[in-house]
């Protein structure tokens, strides 16, 4: 038996992708071969798991670069279909948060709108003022502008593809609206996210080979992982088998606005909360080792979060119990003796299509793996806001 | 057959009790939905309605001879499939579980038959995917 493999690595498998024999199935489907076949088989055959998520991610945005007017001005302050984009860059670069809200229609219209519209192909109207210089004598422009008119139109998410997430709830007697959506009173309801044993950092649970330069797919394009997410939790608790219960890692991601398809990035909208931007990602979890395959063999009912109840205004809520992603997915959970339906606002459908996407740009040779240039520290908590007085 | 029924009431008619005489002429089983009377008194009204074929026909030419307008409506909201992502968030406020979603496909399933025409999916659909073909009560 001393031909077993033991190990398998980033050169090899791109090896098998370049001449056509890599073996590359999802993160759901690694489970029903493990099933069928065992795991000592599956490590032998399989040498990719690919892993997807679709769902509201807060902290995304863009970089667009416009090219300059004649005579040039210096966009200090400025609008994209009137929502507000950053000026405080060089004279045409911006950055356009998804959560920015219109000045004439509010939330229903956001950052997260003018992207998707610009990724549509369809004609966005910058209006721009400055206080005028020798270099920037223009102080006022508008310009009706589409995705090919820009020089560059790059996503850069500071903090998407969530690790785990805590679910949602309301013990209070009012209803109670957030960015988990409706949360109805007395416990009237629950809603949850992510893809669970399909999500990309719960099958690589301590970033083992998920780090920066890492190939993804992001709103349907090529994309790379740039740094670690914002407020990424490296020390999470975790379980027996070492899956973070409740928020763990995040990545910061980017990819080019030119190749992306609004079928899997599109503006989400939540009722007196705000605007948001539901993004889909896929990441390619090489089986470097058994190891690997072991985090790849997570399970819904292996992997658990934190029930919390967000009537409370408080940073840390309370958590009103346990709860795994089988209980969730089955769509009611038992709290204080009452079943209450279980709701997702992450899209299964959407993460399989994503999932399989990856899979298939794989096997055809058109997606090799990248290593990462830098794994991300691990055993890094998060801090809470220094010195902060909340004056109203 | 079960449909639903929406009619809107020219301020002449809004104080005609018309749910009496469908249920007393026509014998038909009826479920008030919504009711409302706007500040001009035009009154609108949305029935679960069930009953031989034949009796609504009857019925619907009765409320047309007295001036209301009648419309037969097999679903009280639409939704959009383009805009749709599967999510699954307007599930969860639908109480009378018309909104369903679930493994396998986690494909989002409308009963429109189940459906009681609170709206409550309408403001909580993030993709705006959802709209109502019966008006809200403006106040």
């Amino acid at each position: 038996m001393s031909d077993k493999r033991e190990k398998r690595t980033f050169d090899e498998i791109n090896e098998k992708i370049r001449n056509g024999t890599v073996v590359v199935c999802t993160a759901e489907e690694i489970l029903e071969m493990i099933d069928r076949d065992g795991e000592e088989a599956v490590f032998e055959a399989v040498d990719v798991v690919t892993t997807a998520t679709f769902g509201p991610m807060c902290s995304s945005g863009a970089f667009l670069n416009f090219g300059h007017s004649d005579p040039p001005t210096r966009l200090e302050k400025l609008t994209l279909n009137k929502v507000e984009a950053y000026g405080g860059l060089a004279a045409v670069d911006t950055y356009i948060g998804a959560t920015a809200e219109s000045e004439d229609q509010g939330y229903e219209y956001g950052g997260a709108h003018v992207i998707c519209d610009l990724i549509d192909g369809k004609e966005v109207v910058l209006e721009a003022t400055s206080k005028g210089t020798d270099c920037y004598p223009g102080k006022k422009v508008k310009a009706a502008v589409k995705l090919e008119d820009l020089n560059e139109a790059y996503l850069f998410n500071p903090r998407n593809a969530y690790q785990n997430y805590a679910a949602a709830t309301n013990g209070s007697g009012k209803a109670v609206y957030t960015y988990m959506g409706t949360l109805l009173p007395n416990y009237g309801n629950v809603t949850y996210a992510t893809s669970g044993a399909l999500s990309p950092l719960l099958n690589d649970p301590e970033l083992r080979t998920i780090g920066m330069g890492t190939r993804i797919l992001v709103g349907g394009a090529v994309g790379y992982v740039s740094w670690n997410g914002t407020q990424c939790n490296t020390a999470p608790t975790r379980n027996a088998n070492g899956t973070p219960i409740g928020t763990g890692a995040t990545l910061a991601v980017i990819g080019d606005l030119k190749q992306m398809d609004t079928k899997y990035i599109s503006p989400a909208v939540f009722k007196a909360y705000g605007t948001s931007l539901n993004v889909g990602i896929g990441i390619p979890i090489p089986l470097l080792d058994r190891e690997m395959l072991r985090f790849c063999a997570v399970r819904n009912e292996d992997i658990e979060t934190n029930l919390i109840d967000y009537s409370v205004p408080h940073l840390s809520r309370p958590t009103v119990r346990k709860v795994n992603y089988a209980e969730l997915q089955s769509g009611q959970i038992e709290i204080n003796g009452k079943m209450v339906k279980t709701s997702p606002t992450t899209s299964m459908r959407k993460a399989r299509e994503i999932a399989d996407i990856l899979k298939e740009k794989i096997k055809s040779g058109s997606f090799e793996l990248q290593a990462p240039v830098k794994l991300f520290t691990q055993n890094q908590g998060v801090k809470k806001m220094a010195n902060a007085e909340v004056l109203e | 057959m079960k449909t639903k029924m929406y009619m809107t009431f020219p301020a002449t008619l809004t104080n005609t009790p018309v749910t009496y005489e469908l249920i007393k002429r026509f014998d038909l089983k009826l479920n008030i939905l919504k009711a409302n009377i706007d500040f001009n008194l035009m009154g609108s009204l949305l029935y679960d309605i069930e009953g031989p074929s034949k009796s609504i026909s009857e019925a619907i030419e009765y409320l047309q001879n007295l001036g209301l307008n009648v419309d037969l409506i097999p679903s009280v909201i639409t939704i959009d499939e383009n805009r749709c992502t599967d999510c699954g968030l307007c599930t969860s406020v639908c109480g009378i579980k018309a909104l369903t979603i679930a493994a396998p496909d986690w494909k989002l399933n409308f009963d429109p038959a189940k459906c009681v025409g609170c709206n409550h999916c309408i403001p909580v659909c993030p993709s705006r995917a959802i709209s109502g073909l019966v008006p809200e009560p403006v106040l």
